[in-house]
């Protein structure tokens, strides 16, 4: 994908269909990407998009309601544009999307040291980081998001143009065998990984702002009446928030990862987010994100939706309602 | 102020509810009367009109309350709006019920520039209160050093208005001109009708020598105050009451600052002139 | 003031003068650098600390803390003072920065914050002039340097085979004496020796008054523009070294309960939000506003201190790639 081909593609987007705005990446002074609202042709001379970017810019649609808007959308970014068609969140006439392909995203606090280092480019599976006169070349694949690593749909399922490229193929599977393991340990075990997870958090949201799902303009967590948990960040209220999150993006989440790289403290998000996704996907047989008109998994219901839960009690009652 | 608590000021003193009542026909709003317990900290209490207390209720939390009593008596008096869970807690209050108060708080009411003035005071709703208590108190201190006092009052129907005791004894009073009026016609309503920047419109002032206090919702503050400076009213003789989400109540926890300015300390009461200087973030 | 020289292995030696005081570093933990206890013996000679994720607030004004207890039916309440007494060692000249800005909200205006005065009271700062810059710190652009006492109760300089220790702290001062072998006295940190700081070519800032700053107070095009991808979390607040608003609550259990504070975010819709359900501060644009001139007006107008202290956390955490030294320059550039 060339830069040049991204500018153009986006820049005749937002001359065809007359767009207010159009969100994008544009390249900040440490030379990470960081997102941007372009209001004119001139300034999308700026857009760009290449592994240096973090977050799923789905979740600043809500936003700018009644506005049309254009967006570069890789893969996970055009499923979470299909789940807010879908929830009715914005209309799809008053979107217009630019597919780009993707290689995955880096992960910047696996860079451990080298988080605060100036990003050059990438390009070939590596990519090059400076600190004064040192030039570093790293590849790609040691410091992908976890959830790019798994990523099953790089490329978007939803555009209006696409740029041509390759986005990255074979998902790694690490992350489904990661929470295989977790769903096998006792639960003791279980409950102290995740208390560990807990302790970290100090409860600023990052992970619910930076995700295009959570767009409740009231969250549970600043109810007063009733008061579903303190703000205090200890452990269990902490897990109140995690879990509850979780529960709620359960068939919703696209796993884009966004979230967790969000995260200042490091807090093992996807692991709680990826086992939702797979009982909703092994329950009702449902990926998020993939088809508009769809109805979310969990609000809508079937009559030949799983009922174990009653240990087959409900059986009669499905009688009875046939 | 704060010299009434000498160590840490977060600690509320004890009060008693010595009586309650239903201020509205919607019973919305409930008027509490509260006495300090201790004596000492009784006698050291001292607040001027315009300050306001932080009313605590232990388990449920805090909320700030304009004094709507004269210093002058022995009760504090508030009154309570039911929006919220802590002002749902106080309306569950009755007599005898021991709850917490902290303040008084922020400034008050400049009581000492007005030797010889007018006074034109403008309150709509439920924020009457604290110049319900500067109405009470300069009839009843400063009447002989002030002129004449214009009070336009309003109220959504007749049946919102505040403490109608206290009105009805200032309709006895030659010194108040007491404007009262409700947003539409109500049967049995012989007051005036409609909004209060209209109604300031209509009452005439001596420009040059008279103060304004303005307290209401945001909307009726902002399209009053026009309405006085076009009547030749200086900026800095128009006060307005500010309202806030304060908790701290001394200035510490920020959520009330607007500009170089903190409504619980260096206000709640800011001069239009003041106001100007500031982004409307009230 | 007192410059006090100590051979290196009688600094560590030293710390045993401090017995009733409890000792905390920053302590790498996974990919976090926390501030935790730790035992005296176990520190590094070479007076090498990571910079803390969080930074060293959390030890004088914690997240989350108890101001006193109560019986919710009885006039009765406790109030929780921390008496632990600690020595911070390792913090960061621009951790000492950060904390002079909490002092002055709770400490220099009247009624003074119990809570933090006696956890001040009661703690040592002593911070380590910075071995090396980190990747997006800018204290230097900032007009101060990682040289700096920055009102913390002693600083370190690394002189290679010994330290130089600058305190104004007659506890500190006292109890090293008789390990140094030279004592001088000084009247701040331009007369002493210090050692290789390090170098690098400053990046300036256009750094404004604060009245000039104030003067940008009503542009509301200038606070649109920063805050367009602002995400509106508290990650920058909440580990923002002068970042002190806090919120008020209550905690039940049964018939007891206690009041807590809890750090609380200006980027946050509900930290304004009134129970009528009007907002002052509706949108991000307010709120930008409310943080960016609160560090760089507000508080050098009223206090004489910069609300920055440069240490670059708000950049490495921001989940939107928001460079406050970008703001900055955004913030000088429009037109006044």
């Amino acid at each position: 994908m060339r830069t040049d081909d991204l500018i153009l593609k986006c820049q005749e987007a937002f001359r065809e269909k007359e767009l207010d705005l159009f969100l994008g990446f544009e390249r900040s002074s440490s030379g990470f990407l960081k997102p941007a609202v372009f209001t004119s042709l001139e300034s999308l001379e700026k857009i760009s998009w290449d592994p240096s970017a973090s977050l799923n810019l789905a979740t600043f649609i809500p936003r700018f309601k009644g506005k049309k808007v254009g967006i570069i959308a890789p893969g996970c970014v055009s499923r979470s544009l299909v789940i807010l068609i879908n929830e009715g969140q914005v209309s799809r006439d008053r979107l217009t999307v630019v597919g780009v392909p993707c290689q995955g995203l880096i992960e910047r606090k696996k860079l451990g040291d080298l988080k605060g280092v100036r990003f050059l480019d990438s390009q070939n599976g590596k990519f090059t980081l400076q600190r004064g006169g040192q030039i570093v070349e790293l590849p790609l694949e040691d410091y992908l998001s976890e959830s790019c690593l798994d990523c099953d749909h790089s490329g978007p399922v939803l555009y209006d143009y696409l740029i041509e490229g390759s986005s990255r193929k074979n998902p790694s599977g690490n992350l489904e065998k990661r929470v295989k393991a977790l769903v096998e340990l006792s639960p003791g075990k279980r409950l102290l990984y995740f208390k560990k997870e807990a302790e970290k958090c100090i409860r600023c949201y990052a992970c619910r702002q930076a995700c295009p799902m959570c767009y409740c303009e009231s969250c549970f967590v600043e109810s007063s009446e009733p008061r579903w948990l303190t703000a205090v960040p200890e452990v269990a209220d902490n897990l109140i928030w995690l879990l509850t999150r979780v529960y709620h993006l359960a068939g919703r989440c696209v796993q884009c990862g966004s979230c967790a790289r969000a995260c200042p403290e490091g807090v093992d998000l996807m692991s709680l987010l990826a086992w939702a996704n797979q009982s909703v996907s092994e329950l009702f047989q449902y990926q998020p994100g993939l088809e508009i008109g769809e109805k979310p998994a969990l609000g809508e219901y079937r009559l030949e939706d799983p009922d174990f839960f009653w240990g087959g009690g409900l059986t009669e009652g499905k009688k009875c309602c046939s | 102020m704060w010299q009434n608590f000498p160590v840490n000021p977060y600690l509320p003193i004890p009060v008693r509810v010595e009586k309650v009542r239903f201020e509205s026909e919607d019973r919305s709003l409930k008027t509490l009367w509260l006495s300090l317990l201790d004596e000492e900290v009784r006698k050291n209490f001292y607040f001027r009109p315009g300050q306001f207390i932080e009313l605590s209720v232990p388990g449920k939390g805090e909320s700030p309350f304009g004094i709507a009593s004269s210093p002058r008596e022995e009760l504090i008096k508030i009154t309570v709006n039911k929006t919220g869970t802590v002002t749902r807690a106080i309306h569950q209050l009755d007599q005898g019920d021991i709850v917490g108060v902290r303040g008084p708080f922020g400034n008050y009411y400049p009581i000492e520039d007005l030797l010889g003035a007018n006074l034109f005071i403008i309150s709509g709703g439920f924020a009457f209160t604290t110049l319900a208590s500067f109405t009470e108190y300069v009839l009843q201190d400063w009447s002989d050093k002030v002129k004449d006092i214009d009070l336009v009052y309003g109220a959504r129907t007749p049946g919102m208005l505040l403490y109608k005791d206290l009105l009805e004894e200032w309709k006895g009073n030659p010194r108040v001109k007491l404007h009262l009026t409700v947003d539409r016609e109500y049967p049995g309503w012989t007051g005036l009708v409609g909004f209060v920047p209209d109604i300031v419109a209509k009452v005439d002032v001596d420009p040059l020598n008279t103060y304004c206090f303005i307290c209401g919702p945001p909307i009726m503050i902002r399209l009053t105050i026009p309405r006085l400076i076009e009547k030749g009213i200086s900026k800095d003789r128009i006060y307005t009451s500010l309202e806030r989400r304060m908790k701290c109540g001394i200035g510490k926890c920020g959520r009330c600052n607007i500009g170089l300015k903190y409504v619980c300390r260096d206000g709640p009461i800011f001069k239009v002139s003041e106001l100007e200087k500031l982004p409307a973030e009230y | 003031m007192l410059f006090l020289k100590l051979a290196r292995k009688k600094l560590l030696e030293a710390l045993k003068e401090f017995p009733e005081y409890s000792f905390y570093t920053p302590k790498k933990e996974g990919e976090r650098v926390l501030l935790k206890e730790t035992s005296p013996d176990g520190l590094p000679e070479d007076l090498r600390f990571e910079r803390s994720t969080a930074s060293a607030k959390e030890l004088l004004f914690p997240q989350a803390e108890t101001m006193f207890y109560f019986l919710r039916y009885k006039p009765s309440q406790k109030p929780v003072l921390d008496e632990g007494k600690r020595l911070i060692l390792g913090l960061r000249p621009c951790d000492a920065h950060g904390i002079q800005a909490l002092e002055a909200n709770f400490l220099k205006v009247e009624p003074i914050d119990p809570y933090f005065k006696r956890r001040r009271e009661n703690t040592l700062l002593v911070t380590v002039a910075c071995l090396e810059f980190e990747d997006n710190c800018f204290c230097d652009s900032l007009g101060s340097g990682p040289d700096r006492l920055n009102g913390a109760d002693a600083i370190i300089y690394d002189l290679n085979d010994a330290v130089g220790v600058l305190s104004n702290n007659e506890i500190i001062s006292q109890r090293l004496k008789d390990y140094a072998f030279q004592i001088q006295e000084v009247r701040g940190e331009d007369e002493v020796e210090k050692g290789s700081l390090p170098q690098r070519t400053v990046e300036p800032l256009p750094i404004l008054s604060p009245e000039e700053y104030l003067s940008l107070i009503l542009e509301e095009k200038l606070w649109d523009k920063i805050s367009s991808t602002c995400l509106g979390c508290a990650s920058c607040t909440y580990l923002c070294p002068t970042c002190y608003c806090f919120d008020i609550q209550d905690i039940n259990y049964g018939p007891a309960g206690k009041r807590i504070r809890t750090y609380d975010s200006c980027m946050f819709n509900l930290y304004t939000l009134e129970a009528s359900g009007h907002n002052p501060r509706p949108t991000l644009k307010e709120r930008w506003r409310q943080r960016f001139l609160h560090k760089f007006s507000y508080i050098p107008y009223l206090h004489g201190i910069l609300g920055c202290t440069g240490c670059g956390r708000c950049i490495e955490v921001c989940p939107a790639g928001i460079d406050m030294r970008e703001v900055i320059k955004d913030v000088a550039k429009f037109p006044r």
